[in-house]
């Protein structure tokens, strides 16, 4: 069975069907991928800016359905993200 | 079942995934379950060019729904077994579905 258990209280970054990067700590889930997040902050990525960090001062629950990916998050990597990495926007899922 | 026994053979195995949101990510194969979520190891933007973000992934969870194209090692697959399964799976579900209706 594929669970999310061994990324529970761990940094992971989310991407959501709208083309959305957020990364925070995995509080919980179930067995249809619906998640909580805590202390999570959405990084806006953008082509001609260098990637922004906006904190999310609340709880955050994602619903599965609107879930593409989670990940283990490298924090090595957070010093890339630092130093004004421009890139694509991740495009919005198309069914 | 049968794509879920497919996947299930493939654990270990290097794997491209195309996503519906048109990232294509690389990585082995780590396990898989029911509704075909997929869980990789060594992940890899295929053009590391196109999302380097993806990079800042060790592991990653991808939801069964979003997958658009799976790209296996077609040397780890026996095709026409593959093709002899397909035709016992579909003959089997003909099959529950012409007792379903007897019953009736």
């Amino acid at each position: 069975m594929t669970t999310l258990r061994d990324y529970v209280d761990k940094k992971v970054a989310v991407i959501s069907c709208d083309g959305r990067f957020i990364v925070g700590i995995l509080f919980g889930f179930d067995q249809a991928i619906n998640i909580i997040l805590k202390d999570c902050e959405e990084r806006i990525i953008s082509e001609d800016r260098s990637i922004k960090k906006v904190q999310l001062d609340h709880i955050e629950i994602l619903r599965g359905d609107d879930i593409v990916l989670i990940g283990e998050f490298d924090t090595n990597f957070e010093d890339q993200f630092e130093s004004g990495m421009k890139t694509d926007p991740i495009k919005p899922l198309v069914h | 079942m049968l794509f879920y026994q497919l996947f299930k053979s493939l654990i270990g195995q290097t794997i491209t995934i195309e996503l519906k949101n048109d990232i294509m990510i690389t990585g082995k194969l780590i396990s898989v379950d029911q509704f075909l979520n997929l869980k990789l190891s060594d992940v890899q933007g295929t053009d590391p060019k196109k999302n380097p973000i993806l990079s800042s992934l060790k592991t990653c969870f991808i939801r069964g729904n979003v997958i658009r194209y799976v790209l296996l090692p077609q040397d780890q697959i026996d095709t026409q077994l593959l093709k002899e399964s397909a035709i016992k799976e579909a003959a089997k579900i003909k099959e529950e579905e012409r007792k379903m209706q007897n019953r009736k």
